[in-house]
């Protein structure tokens, strides 16, 4: 394939998959003969062959549990893994083929990984990074002062990393992955361990970033806040599957099949508490109710005209579950090769 | 937003160019890190200077005991600079063995791949800045301590240039070496035995604290054939020599051993990258 070409499509995966080999350690092998006999080996499928393209300028959440394979795709796509089969490229470039064109197109932040020097401060870093990514000294020199000013880090620079608080730093490690002008922006889990206020500065630097600047965000994160707040399409992956692929409305219209519909009536219900199957209805004060709908029993639609004509109704609102438990829902979900959306 | 893109590729010479811009710049950081940790570097210092200090009394009792001016032609001055020179370079080193081990074990290695630049370069850079700030440091100690206990010698400028340049590149065989220790931690559970024997090994057979010379024949017929006594025992031998009679040969073993050492490096490095495999999730 040819390498080094422009296309609208940022990411574009066909059949990509990895396969390892590991100890197969129910065969026993005692005393000596351990010290010639090679222990067999299983493979084992950390990523089964995936399809999927993302555009330049999306911004794409990229979930699911422990061991799903979020982390070895992100590490194909960033040269790091040689896949077992299938292709892909970014940015017009094959990853583990062509990785130091592709790594002046990428930036990565990893939440649990700085790449800031500890004891240095971070301009010493910014300057390091200019050296390496091979930037003009001045141009590089006038970028840093602009993310310096975007990212509020007046102050923060000269002071060691050591002494920076975590949001401080990784607002530092954000803006020096931007440092070389990336258009893509592969994040896995930046905001681990940040307070709430850290947590919301960062999203909505990188929600800017993505939307101002059009740079492609490609995010992973078991924070429900960062997939809401910073992606507008969610690619959920499992067992080393892609299950479901769309945007983070459906996701959490669909994924979990339930709404709850709030009532706040004009006066109280004396009634017996309203029993339809597949509704859990709950009385929060005599003016207010609350019904859990399971639609794949019940269309809310159908609970809804059994309620107004029982209750005198002054308010009601329709609410998706919250993207909490839709995650959880999926976490916790059994493996599914089917595509959802 | 401005584009500030690399300059990109410019053949051979201009990738070599930028490798060494990489280097340097990994050099200069790596420089000021050392800055903040001065206390430890001096604390060095002092356990060497103890050393050093126990050493020369050792050799006194040495020569007093054969009742010699000099042992294999050295005196007792040129035995305490000896133990000086020999001891910076082995002081000196940077057990960066471990960092590549724990690199590989926790998986970070694959993140510090995806660096442009090289990983390779990345360590180079800081090595050296580690490396010769403590050269420097030890030279420096060691050079007051053999002052006020021996005195001076005489030492040209030429051998002590020519000396100095065979440790910098005896410093770079040794990085290679440990360079390949350390990637071995993709094949062997702990690299840190490996990492031990290496560094014991290289200073009986590298003359650390008695010269080559005064090896019994055999032994000394093996150590000169290994590349430690290059390393060690050589750029000292040659700083104390009046002449360059055994330069050629110095280099020779230097530079053979560093283009062997070298290519199985970069052998095992190919080897290695292909078996980074992925670790969390």
């Amino acid at each position: 394939m040819a390498t080094g070409m422009r296309s609208e499509i940022a990411v574009s995966l066909q059949g990509l998959s990895r396969t390892f080999e590991r100890p197969d350690l129910g065969v026993p092998i005692r005393g000596l003969r351990r010290l010639w006999t090679r222990r067999p080996t299983v493979e084992a499928v950390a990523l089964h062959p995936t399809t999927f393209h993302v555009n330049a300028g999306e911004s794409v959440a990229f979930i699911g549990p422990n061991g799903a394979g979020k982390s070895t795709t992100i590490k194909i796509l960033t040269g790091i893994l040689h896949p077992t089969a299938g292709m892909a490229t970014v940015r017009g470039h094959v990853p583990w083929l062509d990785r130091d064109a592709l790594s002046r197109e990428i930036a990565t932040v990893f939440g649990q990984k700085s790449q800031l020097w500890y004891h240095l401060p971070a301009r010493d870093s910014f300057t390091l990074l200019t050296r390496i990514h091979d930037l003009d000294a001045d141009l590089a020199r006038r970028r840093a002062a602009a993310l310096c000013e975007r990212f509020g880090l007046d102050g923060l620079l000269d002071r060691p990393v050591r002494t920076l608080s975590l949001g401080e730093r990784m607002r530092c490690e954000v803006a020096a992955a931007l440092l070389h002008s990336p258009r893509i922006l592969f994040l896995d889990e930046p905001t681990i361990g940040l307070d709430v206020i850290a947590r919301q500065e960062l999203r909505s630097i990188i929600r800017e970033l993505n939307q101002r600047d059009g740079v492609t965000v490609f995010l992973t994160s078991h924070d429900a806040g960062d997939v809401e707040r910073v992606c507008d399409r969610a690619i959920v992956i499992h067992t080393g599957r892609v299950v479901f692929d769309g945007s983070i409305e459906t996701l959490r219209r669909d994924f979990v099949r339930r709404k709850t519909i709030s009532l706040e009536l004009s006066s109280p219900f004396t009634g017996e508490s309203p029993i339809m199957s597949g509704v859990v209805s709950t009385q929060l004060t005599p003016m207010r109710w609350q019904f859990q709908v399971d639609t794949t029993v019940v269309p809310a639609e159908t609970v809804l005209a059994g309620l107004i004509g029982r209750m005198q109704i002054a308010d009601l609102t329709i609410t998706d579950p919250p993207m909490e438990d839709v995650i959880a829902a999926i976490y916790g979900q059994a493996s599914s090769s089917e595509v959802v959306s | 937003m401005t584009s500030v893109r690399g300059r990109g590729g410019r053949g051979v010479v201009g990738i070599a160019a930028y490798r060494m811009r990489v280097i340097q710049a990994y050099f200069v950081v790596h420089l000021r890190d050392q800055m903040a940790y001065l206390g430890e570097v001096a604390l060095g210092g002092i356990i060497l200077a103890v050393l050093l200090f126990v050493l020369t009394q050792l050799w006194q009792a040495t020569f007093r005991f054969q009742g010699a001016d000099t042992l294999g032609g050295y005196t007792l001055a040129q035995v305490i600079w000896y133990l000086v020179l020999t001891e910076a370079f082995i002081t000196s080193r940077v057990a960066f063995a471990r960092k590549i081990d724990t690199d590989v074990r926790t998986g970070d290695l694959a993140y510090a791949l995806v660096r442009p630049g090289g990983y390779v370069s990345a360590h180079f850079g800081a090595y050296l800045a580690e490396r010769l700030v403590r050269f420097a440091f030890a030279l420096l100690v060691g050079g007051v301590f053999a002052l006020l206990s021996v005195g001076p010698i005489p030492v040209g400028p030429v051998p002590l240039l020519v000396g100095l340049a065979a440790s910098l590149v005896a410093m770079l065989l040794d990085f290679v070496m440990v360079l390949g220790i350390g990637l071995g931690a993709f094949w062997i559970e702990d690299t840190s035995s490996i990492y031990l024997i290496y560094t014991r090994v290289s200073m009986i057979l590298g003359g650390l604290l008695i010269p080559i010379d005064l090896f019994p024949d055999t032994v000394g017929a093996i150590a000169r054939a290994l590349p430690f006594a290059a390393m060690i025992h050589g750029p000292a031998r040659l700083v104390l020599s009046s002449g360059l009679a055994d330069v050629s040969g110095l280099f020779t073993m230097l530079g053979g051993s560093l283009a062997l050492a070298g290519g199985l490096v970069w052998w095992e490095y190919g080897v290695a990258r292909r078996r980074v495999t992925a670790q969390g999730g």
